[in-house]
């Protein structure tokens, strides 16, 4: 079986944004990374000690897989279809048969079993995004949005990559978005609630694992590493909040610039676009000093420095990065957004 | 961050970029390929070293018959008893058994295969000692 849909590969940062935008744009609603990830209100911290990924505490600077293709469907009032499998057989056959409809099909896949992915990189995390448009012989044509061109894999392997197992097991998942008339539902209107609800999320938190005062309780918990467990955990603990920051698809300081390049495309169609600028700039400002609390972190990580000044060095950028977050989240909640008829 | 400075310190993704987003001259956001950051390299080097350290400390004890092949494929696999045990479809008290020299001795044929199966490896390679150096 051999079919191609045209569908045009745009790269992108962070993967659930990514699909999601692609998807939509190819249905004429455009949407970019930025948009799609604001709009969606993917923006979050959380800092969960008791709950363990690879041996250290979970931190998270976004919101759970899937919330931000929810948020943005709802936000647009686009219907988007969603399906689990029981097994692999029936999972391909209605990823092919969706293909032989010419619907670019997006699939919740883990990154273990994919052999696209640079050996190095396959770890067991099972919320990895990508769109399949398409199939050649024994090979799905890929648009992974982590990458800079489309990819090839091979049947077994993505069948395989579709009922990973352990935390967040996909069970098949796909979703696209049905043919039929797409709804024009202004943009601006959905940029401000995205950015309410983001705002929300930060600054309104009754417990203190998360929003801003997540990010002063990990600094807490931070300066205590070294003498509750020790320098090598510690560093590995270090490590780990580096690479959630950085590595899994950011785009850069755990989506900080994402949300500012959203705050930026904002001010284009929403009032008071000077305010939203500035407010823009603010978040550049906190996404670099979220940088230099990951210079400060990977030197801690690479000399195993055991003196607790240097946690305590990181500790400070973070309890920075938690003021002035907090500041500019109630500035953005208060703002009076309005949005310009276009 | 500028678009100009965002970092090229080649990372673990071979030739492949990831994009960031960064400011141009004008004041707006735009996408720039990164090769790689040096933090997160080192941040990701570690999450490695830690896979491989354990993979090597398994294939020791394997050597010495302290552990089973099985375990040191399961480090190599990157995975604990939990996972390998929803892969293979054991409990974990009995993945915990066979993770022992005797207790892989007395798996059947067909349960091997569901090992192999689960780990993405052919039986013969499940069942052979660990070769010389470990990567993960």
């Amino acid at each position: 079986m051999t079919t191609e849909i045209p569908f045009p590969h745009v790269q992108a940062a962070h993967c659930e944004s990514g699909v999601i935008s692609s998807l939509l744009r190819h249905r004429g609603i455009p949407i970019d990374e930025p948009m799609a990830f604001g709009i969606g209100a993917g923006l979050f911290f959380g800092h969960f000690p008791f709950v363990k990924i690879d041996r250290c505490p979970l931190t998270t600077f976004r919101m759970p897989p899937g919330f931000i293709i929810g948020q943005l469907c709802r936000a647009l009032r686009v219907k988007i279809k969603s399906e689990r499998f029981q097994d692999q057989a029936t999972a391909m056959a209605a990823l092919d048969k969706a293909l032989g409809e010419g619907i670019p099909v997006g699939l919740q896949v883990g990154v273990f079993w994919l052999p696209f992915m640079p050996p190095p990189m396959r770890f067991h995390f099972n919320a990895h995004n990508l769109v399949v448009y398409g199939r050649n012989g024994n090979d799905y044509l890929i648009s992974d949005p982590c990458f800079e061109h489309p990819v090839l894999c091979e049947a077994a392997a993505l069948a395989k990559a579709r009922f990973a197992k352990g935390p967040l097991a996909p069970r098949g998942r796909m979703y696209y978005l049905p043919p039929g008339a797409a709804p024009s539902t202004p943009v601006g209107p959905a940029m401000i609630r995205g950015a309410r609800r983001t705002s929300f999320l930060m600054i309104r938190q009754p417990i203190p694992f998360v929003g801003c005062p997540g990010i002063g309780f990990l600094a807490r918990r931070m300066e205590q590493w070294p003498r509750r467990v020790g320098s090598m955990t510690a560093a590995r603990y270090m490590a780990q909040v580096i690479r959630m920051l950085e590595e899994i698809g950011t785009g850069g300081s755990g989506f900080r610039f994402l949300f500012a390049a959203y705050l930026r495309t904002m001010a284009g169609c929403v009032e008071p676009a000077k305010e939203l600028k500035i407010l823009s700039d603010e978040l550049t400002d906190i996404g670099d000093r979220w940088m230099e609390f990951a210079v400060v972190g990977a030197r801690i990580c690479k000399d195993r420095l055991q003196d607790e000044a240097a946690y305590a060095q990181a500790a400070e950028i973070l309890r920075d990065c938690a003021v002035r977050e907090k500041t500019a989240f109630r500035r953005l909640a208060k703002l009076p957004l309005k949005a310009i008829r276009s | 961050m500028k678009d100009k400075d965002v970092a090229q310190e080649q990372g673990l993704y071979g030739g492949e970029r990831v994009v960031r987003y960064a400011v141009d001259e004008t004041g707006r956001y735009v996408k720039v390929l990164s090769k790689g950051w040096a933090p997160a390299n080192v941040a990701n080097e570690m999450a490695i070293a830690s896979y491989e350290d354990e993979a090597e400390k398994q294939r020791r004890l394997v050597l010495q018959g302290q552990a089973s092949p099985l375990a040191f494929r399961m480090a190599q696999a990157k995975m604990d008893e939990a996972l390998l045990s929803e892969y293979a479809g054991f409990s974990r008290r009995k993945v915990r058994r066979h993770l022992t020299p005797e207790g892989f001795r007395a798996l059947s044929a067909e349960e091997l295969d569901r090992y192999a199966r689960a780990l993405g490896l052919a039986r013969e390679q499940l069942m052979s000692a660990p070769e010389g150096k470990t990567t993960v």
